[in-house]
């Protein structure tokens, strides 16, 4: 497929709730198939509303989505979605080798076949002693890894991810990020990746976009044209740090529009 | 399992049973009309065993069936509350108010209306049972956490799938927890049935009934026992089972 693998147009999404907060207004935003695209912002600025709506779990109260050129509940029917959580949202009860094949035994007629081999997918995340152990052997970072290899285990086109990293210390979370980046330039899906980390944005990304609470909108989408692989050279890098610096100065323009605004 | 075989683990409990036997002893002495000595109560046992196996497998059979009923009837009702809100909206505060009624005021009803047979016992012991599995099982089926939904939901999986996947297998936590409640209950409904049936021909309950009709307290005691120890191996059992069925709750 070429073009757009998301496409939002004028998204708005108001939570039918007592406080009646805008949690999105009039968002356009266009991923390219096969890219990676970090959404970064303050909390609250709807980021993981924007998710649900990409993954077809909320209705937006505007606009239109398409993902891979139809709705995303027709994109979640023919499994080209692969979803992961803020919480790594494994079931207790069965094995990592079983928690990460159960998307396949589940709408079955839409598995893309062949199906890639999950033990296989396990070792090279780093599991391989773990394929029969349960989620409550494991520790936080094992178990994100687990859902990760989950998402990639359907060979979804679009993979959405939601802050998969931000419960991890510092060291775990550099080794989670690079074997994220394995599987997804080995598998070449577009990624859309919640964070609220500059660095990591700026790591992982072929572009990031900006957002800013109250009502939750885009400011900015930033391209990183840095080479991949990102060593440790190239982080400590003055361009590197550009970057970061450049996105430290729109985040804090946004916190502090929204602050006169308010 | 081990441990249970340490003197420190069951001698305090031995040295109870000592002194509640012996005050049940000097009790006996005291109050002949009240409690009889325990050696009556062991050769009542054991003077006629098959009169005891017999009436017990009698309770033990009521009681079984009834559970099976009241929980194959209160899991699919559960079910259906927690797939259907509009059902929910309509039986649950039913339910609640059928549970704080004492099903054991109704047995009395129940026989006038169904004779002695067996009927009016099933009905009860299913009752009785019927509520704490409800209630924990449609609790238990709504506790899947929201992002596994998200999960199941992003690939599709239709409303049975995740069911079979996720409520199902999530709510057997919640459904042991009620049958820890529920199968010594099942034992009390059988009982409390053959009781309120004056005249149902045999089960524990029944041989209480006739034995303290005339007077024979080594018998009624008897009785009592071996319902005591009936409804301690139905617990154990549950137990056993649960330990099995939900090894990966505790991590190794
Ligand atoms: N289910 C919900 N019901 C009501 N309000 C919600 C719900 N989810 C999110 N919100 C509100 O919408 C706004 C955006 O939330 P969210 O998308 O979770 O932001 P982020 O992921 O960027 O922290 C917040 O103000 C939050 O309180
Ligand atoms: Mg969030």
């Amino acid at each position: 497929m070429t073009g757009a693998a998301i496409d939002l147009r004028g998204i708005g999404r108001v939570h039918e709730d007592a406080t009646r907060v805008v949690a999105l207004d009039g968002i356009d935003l266009e991923v390219p198939t096969g890219r990676f695209v970090s959404i970064i912002g303050p909390s609250g600025c709807g980021k993981s509303t924007l998710l649900r709506i990409v993954a077809g779990l909320e209705e937006p109260d505007a606009g239109e989505v398409t993902v891979c050129g139809t709705t995303p509940r027709e994109a979640a029917e023919q499994k080209r979605l692969g979803l992961v959580p803020q919480q790594p949202a494994l079931l207790p009860w069965l094995t990592v080798l079983d928690n990460v094949s159960l998307p396949a035994k589940v709408n079955r007629r839409h598995n893309r076949e062949p199906l890639p081999d999950m033990r296989e997918l396990l070792r090279r995340a780093g599991l391989g002693d773990a394929v029969h152990q349960r989620p409550a052997q494991l520790s936080g970072g094992m178990r994100q890894r687990v859902a990760i290899v989950r998402a990639f285990g359907l060979q979804p086109d679009v993979l959405l991810l939601d802050e998969p990293f931000s419960a991890l210390d510092e060291f775990t979370r550099e080794a989670q990020q690079q074997q994220l980046l394995e599987l997804w330039e080995e598998r070449g899906a577009t990624v859309l990746f919640v964070t609220h980390s500059i660095l990591e944005a700026v790591r992982l990304s072929d572009s990031v976009v900006v957002m800013a609470p109250r009502p939750g909108r885009i400011v900015d989408v930033v391209d990183i044209d840095l080479p991949r692989p990102r060593t440790q050279e190239l982080i400590r890098s003055p361009e590197f740090h550009a970057y970061e610096l450049g996105l430290r100065e729109r985040l804090r323009d946004a916190f502090e529009q929204n602050g006169v605004a308010s | 399992m081990k441990r249970v075989l340490h003197p420190a683990y069951w001698a305090p409990l031995a040295v109870l049973l000592v002194l509640l036997g012996v005050l049940w002893q000097v009790g006996a002495d005291r109050m002949p009309y009240l409690l009889p000595p325990l050696p009556d109560v062991w050769s009542a046992l054991t003077t006629d065993p098959g009169y005891f196996l017999h009436n017990s497998w009698v309770t033990l059979r009521e009681a079984l069936l009834g559970l099976l009923i009241g929980f194959v009837a209160a899991f699919a009702l559960a079910i259906l509350v927690s797939e259907v809100t509009l059902a929910r909206r309509a039986v649950m505060p039913i339910a609640v108010v059928l549970n704080v009624t004492p099903l054991v005021a109704i047995a009395p009803a129940l026989v006038v209306a169904f004779g002695f047979g067996s009927a009016p016992k099933l009905i009860i012991t299913g009752l009785i049972c019927f509520f704490p599995i409800l209630i924990n099982a449609s609790v238990g089926l709504r506790s899947v956490p929201e992002p596994v939904l998200q999960v199941f939901q992003s690939v599709h999986a239709s409303r049975w799938e995740v069911l079979r996947h996720l409520r199902i297998p999530g709510s057997l936590q919640y459904v042991f927890a009620a049958l820890q409640i529920v199968f010594p209950l099942s034992v009390v409904g059988a009982v409390v049935a053959e009781l309120s049936a004056a005249g149902s021909a045999a089960g524990l309950g029944s041989v209480i009934q006739v034995a303290s009709s005339m007077n024979r307290l080594a018998t009624v005691w008897a009785a009592i026992f071996v319902l005591a120890l009936m409804g301690s191996l139905l617990l154990l059992l549950v137990t056993v089972v649960e330990r099995r069925a939900l090894r990966w709750h505790e991590p190794r």
